[in-house]
């Protein structure tokens, strides 16, 4: 196998750090390790890397600082690690650009679906060619704005159609309440959280997709939602 | 020992015994003084009387230093009738002015008496109070007022208490006073002596009774604060304790199962590999609730309240446990239409995904495990049933309490925080947990949310 990316793990406790670096180099990945905010922004400055494994959890600085800044200029992915008690900090740092997260502890396999996920997404963004959506049986046409399930179109109102649109192009990341609620219903409209369950209530019955048992869109509860990934 | 009406008898001879000296000593000093001094003399003697003697004597001295004005210094001498009538308006004056005098005397001496009785009172209640707050144990308290009550009572008395718990029959007779406390009667007081049925007596009685009452009862307060703020303490420190092992645990854990997981890649279904994945697995579960048992409890959890559809959440519930149901049969029951519930998310989903998982861990597999979400009175509910052994008989409440962990038959026995979390996530939000065994076999755990969480039925918003 070769995968020639190359990932930086921002990570402290050099126990985890040194399992990430095993799980990932043997999935062929060139994997550096750095213990600080101060030294992951230096290295990523010198030569960005493909991939950010970012510990919310630093001595030095806040995670999300480091996010913020390398957001300043780099687009590259972040996925966050952070402990089951930081959910407002997992959310912050969504916001602030991060573009997935993982809560420790947490499986290798997720780690690398989510990686995968990432890396799709950056190629994706320099082929803006791809326009569409597309898993199981629900297709999405992003540039003519059509929402297709079992071959037949289905009509969605334009709120509908923005929010499915929104997770459409982040498939396979979670975008966060606080994201589909400003770019759904502009800036002011972040308190009524209430309206995007009432949305997403009524597209999950236009793709049929049961919320007991999704299979198109997931909630992260306290995070906002995922939209299955494009295959 | 006199009775008051002989006491009485003896004061109204008092009165006519001092007009009689009065009037000997006047009669014989005739030849100096004058008629008008003489009436001066009988007005002293009025002040005298009522000072001494009260009121029903003082009327009586008037009545009789009037007749014995009339008697003996008025001419006709040693006669009632009078020669000059203008007299007649001296003897009204007379008497008038003596009542005057007799009827403020009393008053003031009334006054005076009820005073030095107050600071008499007020005196022994001050001494009971040092003496109580001195006391430090019950018994101390006892002699106390036991002491006080002998001197105010004259006689012995015996103190009665309640337990704690036992009511006593308190019977109310003419010998006994009960301790009456704020919530209840906590004992009574017996005399060897009958007791006064009202007035002032029985009243300081009664008064240093409720203040022993009233002491007794602080004192119990104080030692029940102090009891708890011991037991605050210790679980503090516990918490705390708790709190920084679970740190310290969780990154060398999470970086074995993730190392277990790695090498099982190179080399699946290794056993001994197995092994280490699935028990660091386990134990970093176990180090994830004791912090989050310790967070809730120590007050640091903070909802993160949002309306939801509770489908989702029990869909993302459902999605979590998975893995670790995958050997029991689980139906979900939910119901159609459910109205948006504000709730923390996230909490709601561990606390359903603990009672899934405490479901799976005390049935054998491929039985059914049932998870139900349904409105009671507007009050959103999840209920989580089994078949399994069902819950011993008195444990339904104590499951709940952290540590507490019944055996499962072949199974590692769990640390007994599971259910402790879910009760922790329920009271958060204001519901309750309960759990009971189920007629036709198993048990069954509710979750009861508070009515005030569930919306209304959401309103359109105003564009489409």
């Amino acid at each position: 196998m070769v995968n020639k990316a190359r990932i930086v793990i921002v990570e402290d406790e050099r126990e985890i750090s040194r399992f990430l670096e095993a799980a990932l180099e043997a999935q062929a990945y060139n994997v550096e390790t750095v213990s600080s905010g101060r030294e992951a922004l230096k290295l990523t400055s010198a030569q960005p890397p493909d991939v950010i494994i970012l510990d919310l959890g630093l001595p030095d600085t806040d995670g999300k600082e480091v996010i913020r800044k390398l957001r300043e200029w780099s687009r590259v992915p972040i996925i966050v690690l952070s402990a089951r008690d930081q959910e407002q900090e997992k959310v912050e740092a969504l916001e602030l650009g991060a573009d997935d997260y993982l809560t420790k502890p947490f499986g290798t396999h997720e780690l690398l679906a989510r990686i995968n996920v990432a890396l799709r997404h950056a190629t994706r963004r320099e082929q803006p060619a791809e326009m569409t959506y597309s898993y199981k049986e629900l297709a999405i046409d992003l540039a003519r704005r059509k929402t297709i399930l079992r071959g037949s179109e289905i009509h969605l109102t334009p709120t509908e159609y923005d929010l499915i649109s929104l997770l459409a192009r982040k498939s396979g990341q979670v975008v966060t309440h606080g994201e589909l609620l400003k770019e759904v219903w502009g800036r002011n409209a972040e308190q009524n959280d209430h309206y995007l369950r009432i949305y997403i209530q009524r597209l999950r019955q236009k793709i049929s997709d049961d919320p007991l048992r999704p299979e198109y869109i997931f909630t992260e509860p306290g995070i906002g939602y995922r939209l299955s990934e494009s295959k | 020992m006199m009775s008051g009406k002989s006491k009485q008898i003896v004061r109204y001879a008092m009165a006519a015994s001092l007009v009689a000296a009065l009037t000997f000593v006047c009669y014989h000093l005739r030849p100096i003084i004058s008629e008008t001094d003489v009436i001066m003399i009988f007005l002293v003697g009025t002040v005298a009387t009522a000072v001494w003697t009260g009121r029903g004597p003082a009327v009586l001295y008037s009545l009789l230093c009037v007749s014995a004005f009339n008697y003996f210094f008025i001419e006709p001498l040693f006669q009632f009738n009078v020669y000059n009538p203008s007299y007649w308006l001296t003897f009204a004056v007379m008497f008038l002015a003596s009542i005057v005098i007799s009827t403020l005397t009393t008053k003031l001496n009334t006054q005076v008496q009820l005073a030095e009785n107050r600071e008499r009172e007020t005196h022994t209640l001050y001494q009971l109070l040092t003496a109580l707050n001195a006391a430090k144990t019950t018994e101390e308290m006892v002699e106390a007022l036991s002491q006080y009550l002998r001197i105010l009572a004259g006689g012995t008395v015996r103190i009665v208490l309640a337990g704690s718990i036992i009511e006593i029959p308190i019977a109310i007779s003419s010998t006994s006073l009960p301790i009456v406390g704020s919530q209840r009667t906590i004992g009574y007081v017996e005399f060897d002596v009958a007791l006064p049925a009202s007035g002032d007596r029985k009243k300081v009685l009664e008064t240093c009774i409720a203040l022993f009452a009233s002491m007794m009862e602080g004192a119990e307060k104080a030692r029940q604060a102090e009891q708890s703020k011991i037991w605050a303490e210790t679980e503090k420190t516990r918490n705390i304790l708790l709190s920084s092992i679970s740190h310290d645990l969780r990154s060398p854990l999470a970086a074995i199962s993730g190392s277990a997981e790695t090498l099982l890649e190179k080399l699946p279904q290794d056993p001994l590999l197995m092994s280490i994945q699935q028990e660091s697995r386990r134990l970093a579960r176990i180090v994830s609730n004791l912090l989050d048992i310790t967070r809730m409890e120590g007050g640091q959890i903070r909802l993160n309240m949002m309306a939801y559809d509770p489908a989702e959440i029990i869909g993302s519930a459902v999605a979590a446990c998975r893995e670790s149901l995958r050997q029991h049969k689980l139906s979900l029951n939910v119901e159609k239409d459910l109205p948006f519930v504000r709730m923390d998310g996230l909490l709601t989903s561990q606390l359903m995904q603990n009672l899934l998982e405490n479901a799976s861990r005390h049935t054998p597999a491929n039985t059914g495990i049932e998870l139900k979400a349904y409105l009671r009175e507007g009050s959103f509910c999840i209920a989580v049933s089994d078949n399994g052994p069902g819950i011993p008989a008195g444990s339904e409440k104590n499951i709940f309490n952290k540590f507490v962990s019944l055996p499962s038959e072949g199974k590692p026995k769990g640390v007994g925080l599971g259910l402790a979390i879910c009760q922790a996530i329920a009271l958060a939000h204001q519901g309750r947990i309960y759990a009971q065994n189920r007629a036709e076999g198993g048990c069954r755990f509710v979750v009861e949310f508070p009515q005030s969480l569930t919306l209304q039925q959401a309103q359109e918003p105003a564009h489409g």
